[in-house]
């Protein structure tokens, strides 16, 4: 086909015109003449016709939101929706903190799975409340709020924010773990359930962890200043620390004690980047690392393969290629089934 | 290519699948929209006839048959709901009607489809352009003015708009360039190839 950027700008004004249905007579006979004369010319006045097509149904389509519309679909088609009496109460209250943890255990319980849901189906003006989770061995990268937020999601997470953010706090909750890069908003400040603790930042980016199952809430910031307070009143211990760049945030759910620590691990954000920095890391932590952030298994055959040591950077590379650099590094044998690694050592 | 993959998905949504299910809805949600918004001419209308039929289409599942395309399928679907609305519920039943014989001729899905990936692309673009050449240009596409309405709404002469609009047109077909010969490529060498699936009654889980 003939370069597109040869044909002069007028051609291209009288292919609009045409097309827009403004041409006149002349001009309407010129484009018809001209695209009788050959195939190419043909196909790009058709070409042109689509894209000025596509563009009008793209304005066409932009009310149409599907994320909100899936919420309500969901809420439909699960039996176990919310009930009655979530439905009526204003969804906005859920967002208190304290509410926001039992309306979440409450919904998970009875939606059994569903990722999202409605509320208020017959009152149109009230919050839309969104939940995204992130399936086994899945991340879920550039996850945009309304607010202009960026949110990565790790494997087996749960994000939950309204539709819009009313009020004057951006509250989301979480689940599992996740890597916020906060838009910044002085006047509405950002603040994230996660477990126990209750996160509030102006405009910054830091990663969460917060599984259920593990006994920890762990907060490391990457830029800016973030505050970590515990959600439950508690007699003894700090209430909260502030972190900056570097620190770490824990909160103990057995003892909601809350502690400020230096981040001394730099793979933090590895399930994100997929970078690995190593350094005189013991292969147990090396493999730990590893499974979490390409979702494998690997075994060895002797404990004592736990204690070597590597020291290492890997920059998103595949798997297959870190494990040949370890057993190249530490002469093992590496054999692989269903997905699982299995190192041995070679004197064995 | 495309219709055969989407007609895997839907044998998966007959399993169950609500992945799958999922997928189809973020492909179709928003032209369907639209499309049952040229019949109905209400958008909150058309967005709940739309996710009526979904949920329709859930909970008839395991009975579902798909003759042709499933993109054919959901577009005939909510053009019958959006028809059954107007005449059960006898709103401008002579409207109606009317809709019915002009939209004879404009059943072709793909007028209505706007392919999942393009919108970003397309807002890309046209995010692109020049200030004044955008709002041109969107008048034209989204609110559907002439040349002259658009002149006198931006207090500029009908040539400025000409060019405008040439001008984007310029932009958008080098941009879209890969894009749009792709489509123009499935639109001429695969004309209704549906696969065609057997109903087959799978029981639940």
């Amino acid at each position: 086909m003939k370069d597109p950027n040869k044909i002069e700008n007028a051609r291209w004004e009288l292919l609009a015109g045409y097309l827009t249905g403004e041409a006149d007579e002349t001009a309407r006979r010129e484009v018809e003449t001209w695209s009788g004369q050959t195939g190419e010319n043909l196909d790009e006045l058709n070409a042109s016709r689509q894209v000025l097509e596509k563009a009008g149904l793209y304005y066409q389509t932009r009310p149409f939101d599907p994320a909100a519309a899936w919420c309500r679909v969901q809420a439909a088609i699960h039996p176990a929706a919310p009930s009655e009496s979530h439905k009526t109460r204003p969804a906005i209250r859920l967002f208190t903190p304290r509410l926001m943890k039992i309306a979440a255990s409450v919904v998970l319980a009875l939606a059994l799975g569903t990722v999202g849901y409605y509320l208020g189906y017959q009152q149109r003006k009230t919050a839309v409340i969104c939940e995204i989770a992130a399936a086994d061995k899945q991340v879920l990268t550039n996850i945009t709020l309304p607010d202009g937020t960026v949110v990565t999601l790790n494997s087996q997470s749960k994000l939950t924010h309204p539709k819009h953010f009313t009020g004057d706090t951006r509250e989301v909750s979480i689940e599992g773990e996740a890597f916020f890069e906060v838009k910044p908003d002085a006047e509405k400040p950002f603040v994230i359930s996660a477990g126990k603790a209750c996160i509030r930042v102006l405009g910054t980016s830091f990663n969460v962890c917060a599984y259920p199952e593990t006994e920890t809430v762990e907060v490391v910031v990457a830029t800016g200043k973030v505050q970590v307070t515990s959600q439950q009143v508690q007699s003894e211990g700090t209430a909260q620390v502030v972190l900056d760049p570097g620190e770490k945030g824990v909160l103990f759910n057995q003892n909601n004690q809350l502690v400020k620590l230096a981040n001394d691990n730099p793979n933090v954000i590895s399930w994100k980047t997929r970078e690995l920095v190593f350094n005189q890391t013991p292969l147990s932590e090396v493999f730990q690392n590893l499974m979490k952030v390409y979702h494998i298994d690997i075994q060895v055959s002797d404990p004592a393969l736990n204690k070597l040591v590597l020291t290492a950077h890997f920059n998103n590379q595949s798997i297959d290629f870190i494990l040949e650099v370890i057993r190249l590094t530490f002469n093992l044998e590496l054999s692989a089934q269903n997905g699982q690694y299995f190192f041995t050592s070679r004197n064995m | 290519m495309n219709d055969n993959r989407e007609n895997i998905l839907f044998e998966k949504i007959k399993n169950g699948d609500e992945a799958a299910f999922k997928a189809i809805f973020d492909t179709y949600y928003a032209s369907l929209c639209h499309y049952a918004n040229r019949f109905l001419e209400d958008h909150s209308l058309a967005e709940e006839t739309v996710q009526q039929l979904f949920v329709k289409i859930w909970e008839r599942r395991h009975t579902l048959k798909i003759e042709s395309s499933v993109k054919s399928y959901l577009f005939r679907s909510v053009y019958n709901h959006c028809l059954n609305l107007l005449e059960h519920k006898k709103v401008r039943w002579q409207h109606a009607r009317q809709l019915k014989e002009n939209f004879r001729e404009e059943t072709d899905p793909d007028r209505f489809f706007l392919e999942p990936g393009l919108a970003e692309k397309i807002e890309a673009c046209i995010e692109e352009l020049p200030e004044k050449r955008r709002e041109i240009f969107r008048l034209s596409r989204e609110e559907g003015l002439k040349y002259r309405e658009i002149a006198d709404q931006l207090e500029v002469s009908v040539k400025t708009v000409e060019t405008q609009m040439g001008l984007a047109l310029k932009t958008l077909r080098e941009k879209l360039r890969y894009f749009s010969l792709l489509l123009f490529f499935f639109k001429i060498s695969a004309p209704r190839l549906g696969v065609k699936i057997k109903s087959t009654v799978i029981p639940a889980k």
